[in-house]
């Protein structure tokens, strides 16, 4: 490897760090766990050490069934951080109106976390697929018990058909890979040279169920109509965790089934990335605000997807971040559309706007966890942006501009939070209240 | 427990000739004997089904003529497979009959129209225990060229029909049936692999099948309307009890039907991979009707059974016996699929 490259790698890691012990500093006080959350920044920033240094050899394989690599810990840890975030903001739920009521919503939670845990250290295809579909249960169960809308019906069969419907020919793939390797461990495929003869087909079915785990522009339908309709605690885990168990197993894939796709690969993403550009132009029309972060998710995860997909290894790292970094930033955000929504009962952005002049503090955490989305530095967000914005033009020139575009989606972003903040509409507001 | 409607004491006798005659079909050592055993359990089953009401004895004749002509059928084939006239077509003669038996396309018109009239008790008679003797000899067939062209041609149409054809509907009954025809499809299928094979599938099947059946029956639920007649806390219970069972028999992960697709999966994915592709396409459009299972027992009872202002749980042997057979044995089984 060439040196210059290694102090890159270390130079750039080095600025993930800071900003991420920045960004978490607000979320201190937001969800006022602080040695918790002090304990996760340790926790990442040796991760994230660790995936810099270049000791990317380092698996954990305590027996066949089990397999942790630097990925799957901080996958985990962003599973645990989302699931106490999810229990804190969801008190609102927990006891209402009476106590009894609302029992088993922290188990309905527990139990969409259990898979999502177990689904990040497995050592196997098949207990992987196993874990990939068991956590859409919960899902559906929390969406259609614990949802406060009537539409949540519709959305939990879109959520069910998308997801379960294409990860069915992934469990017809991953059944031919058992069939002709013998076995599903993920130790003997890393060992042996089985993936060199499979046929470059094999891997559209095995694409197709993450891209619309993910989501991508085309299979995306279900996530704004779920996020719309979970209850609070829900749309936290699945924007926070769900949707990065597509990541994942895209990483997984592609390390695991060598399968060359040099000249698919550049079809692939460039509808990726102008499905991220037309996500986050439909973001900046809608007036739901739980739509508007649903939209932003997709193009979000539209460029994690090209940045794995691209093979580059600073970009995986890079979409790695990313992933960590939308994973607790847009639960955040969702929780304070819950709280908006708790004040005017209203989910629309004209019925909330002008809450600068009645809540200064609410509308500075809005304001930091929009920005901290939009990428601005110095949050983690926005250096793994600038990485991977770099990794995609090496694929092909061409990608910068739909990807200058995309900032676009800082714009409607910038959009939104002007819209919410107006000041001066408040100011008339409160002249004719008050009679002046 | 007092499910199997104890109309009057012959229930039993009839019962032990049903089992006796696939007894016969299994253990003889013929083919007369497995015809013979075909009838003695059609016997059994005819004087089961027909009940007391005016559709089921309906169902009956119907499920009748239709039986009758296929074990002619088969009795046919028999003898000219024996040595008679027609030596070259009378493996289709036998295959034509067993798919009449089964409900398979293109014979699988009489499927909906018999089952959805008929008592639950009957329902799972027809659909697990009437199964067993066409399988087992289409196990024992060995079915290649042109002949195991047809058979996989009419499976798979067969799985779209019983994809297609429970959408929108509202009988649980009718729903059941569809849902039956396309397991038959995979039962058929895994037979070929192997009978014992095919017997852990009809295991799970049925235990699954019973489980959803007599929950059914004993809250008295036959269509979507009678739903509104979950009117107490305890019955809203094991109604949301009884909605796993429709996810469980779609196949979904974690529960135990998920076992169902797995194993079939992993037995016929190296001789027939058309078969799997094509029928796992199906059974997408069939979880619709099955979410359709699901929802309507958890989400459409009285007094809002989904939403937060839902009483607290209440315990009952339907939720215990639905959580023995769809979630305890989930994984446990998934994981088991490898020993077969």
């Amino acid at each position: 490897m060439v040196k210059g490259d290694e102090w890159m790698r270390f130079l750039s890691v080095w600025f993930f760090i800071t900003p991420f012990l920045l960004l978490s500093c607000y979320s201190v006080y937001f969800s006022s766990m602080g040695f918790f959350w002090g304990l996760c920044c340790s926790f990442v920033l040796f991760i994230l050490l660790v995936m810099s240094s270049g000791m990317s050899f380092f698996f954990l394989i305590p027996n066949s069934w089990v397999m942790m690599d630097d990925l799957s810990f901080l996958m985990e840890v962003l599973v645990l951080l989302v699931f106490v975030l999810s229990v804190a903001c969801s008190v609102k739920d927990l006891s209402f109106p009476l106590k009894e009521t609302s029992k088993g919503l922290d188990s309905g939670l527990a139990l969409i976390s259990l898979p999502c845990v177990l689904f990040f250290c497995v050592g196997g295809w098949m207990p992987f697929y196993f874990f990939f579909e068991f956590s859409l249960i919960p899902t559906l169960w929390m969406i259609l018990k614990w949802g406060y809308q009537p539409e949540r019906l519709q959305a939990g069969m879109f959520l069910l058909m998308y997801t379960a419907g294409a990860s069915l020919p992934l469990l017809m793939c991953l059944v031919f890979v058992l069939l002709v390797v013998g076995s599903d461990s993920f130790i003997l495929m890393e060992l042996s040279d089985t993936g060199y003869w499979f046929s470059r087909w094999l891997l559209v079915p095995v694409l197709l169920a993450f891209f619309v785990k993910l989501p991508i522009y085309g299979f995306h339908v279900w996530l704004p109509k779920a996020h719309v309709e979970a209850p609070l605690a829900g749309s936290m885990v699945l924007a926070g965790v769900l949707l990065k168990l597509g990541g994942f197993g895209l990483i997984r894939v592609l390390g695991l089934l060598k399968v060359i796709l040099s000249e698919e690969a550049l079809l692939l993403c460039s509808l990726i990335i102008w499905g991220g550009l037309l996500s986050s132009l439909i973001s900046a029309t809608q007036h739901d605000i739980k739509s508007i972060i649903a939209y932003s998710s997709v193009s979000h995860m539209s460029l994690v997807a090209v940045s794995i997909l691209s093979c580059y290894p600073l970009a995986k790292l890079a979409g790695v971040c990313m992933m960590f970094a939308h994973g607790v930033c847009s639960p955040c955000m969702f929780a304070l559309a819950a709280s908006s929504y708790d004040w005017s009962q209203s989910r629309s952005i004209s019925m909330n706007k002008s809450i600068l002049r009645l809540f200064p503090w609410f509308s500075f955490y809005w304001f930091s966890f929009i920005v901290a989305n939009m990428s601005c530095p110095p949050s983690l967000n926005f250096f793994s942006e600038v990485v991977m914005f770099s990794s995609i033009k090496s694929i092909g020139f061409v990608f910068i501009l739909p990807l200058g575009l995309l900032c676009e989606f800082y714009l409607c972003l910038l959009y939104f939070f002007m819209r919410f903040f107006e000041p001066w509409w408040g100011v008339i507001f409160f002249k004719i209240v008050s009679g002046y | 427990m007092i499910f199997f409607a104890f109309r009057s004491y012959t229930t039993f006798l009839f019962l032990f000739l049903t089992v006796f005659g696939v007894f016969l079909a299994l253990e003889g050592e013929s083919m007369f004997s497995v015809w013979m055993g075909m009838e003695v359990s059609f016997l059994g089953v005819l004087f089961l089904i027909s009940g007391e009401t005016e559709e089921e004895v309906e169902s009956t004749m119907k499920y009748f003529i239709i039986q009758v002509i296929s074990s002619h059928l088969f009795l046919l084939s028999i003898l000219s497979i024996a040595g008679g006239w027609w030596v070259l077509e009378s493996p289709y003669f036998m295959v034509v009959s067993l798919l009449i038996k089964l409900g398979v396309f293109p014979f699988h018109f009489w499927v909906p129209s018999v089952i959805s009239q008929m008592s639950y008790f009957s329902l799972i008679l027809i659909s697990v225990v009437q199964k067993m003797i066409p399988i087992w000899v289409f196990s024992n067939l060995s079915l290649e060229g042109s002949l195991l062209w047809l058979v996989e041609i009419a499976l798979i149409l067969s799985a779209f029909v019983g994809a297609v054809g429970g959408l929108g509907v509202l009988h649980f009954r009718t729903i059941l049936s569809y849902s039956s025809i396309s397991h038959t499809c995979f039962m058929v299928v895994v037979s070929f692999y192997s009978f014992k094979a095919f017997i852990v599938y009809l295991a799970v099947y049925f235990f699954l099948n019973l489980g959803l059946v007599s929950s059914l029956w004993s809250m008295k639920i036959y269509t979507v309307s009678d739903l509104q007649k979950v009117s107490n806390i305890s019955s809203e219970s094991v109604t949301q009890a009884i909605s796993f069972y429709g996810l469980s028999l779609a196949g979904m992960p974690p529960f135990t039907g998920f076992f169902l697709k797995f194993f079939f999966l992993v037995l016929s994915w190296n001789e027939f991979p058309l078969m799997c592709v094509f029928f796992l396409m199906f059974s997408i459009i069939s979880l619709y009707y099955y979410f359709f299972i699901f929802s309507a027992l958890s989400v459409f009872s009285l007094f809002g059974g989904m939403s937060f202002r839902s009483k607290p749980f209440y315990w009952s042997w339907t939720f215990t016996i639905s959580v023995v057979f769809n979630i305890l044995p989930g994984f446990m089984l998934f994981m088991a699929v490898g020993i077969v």
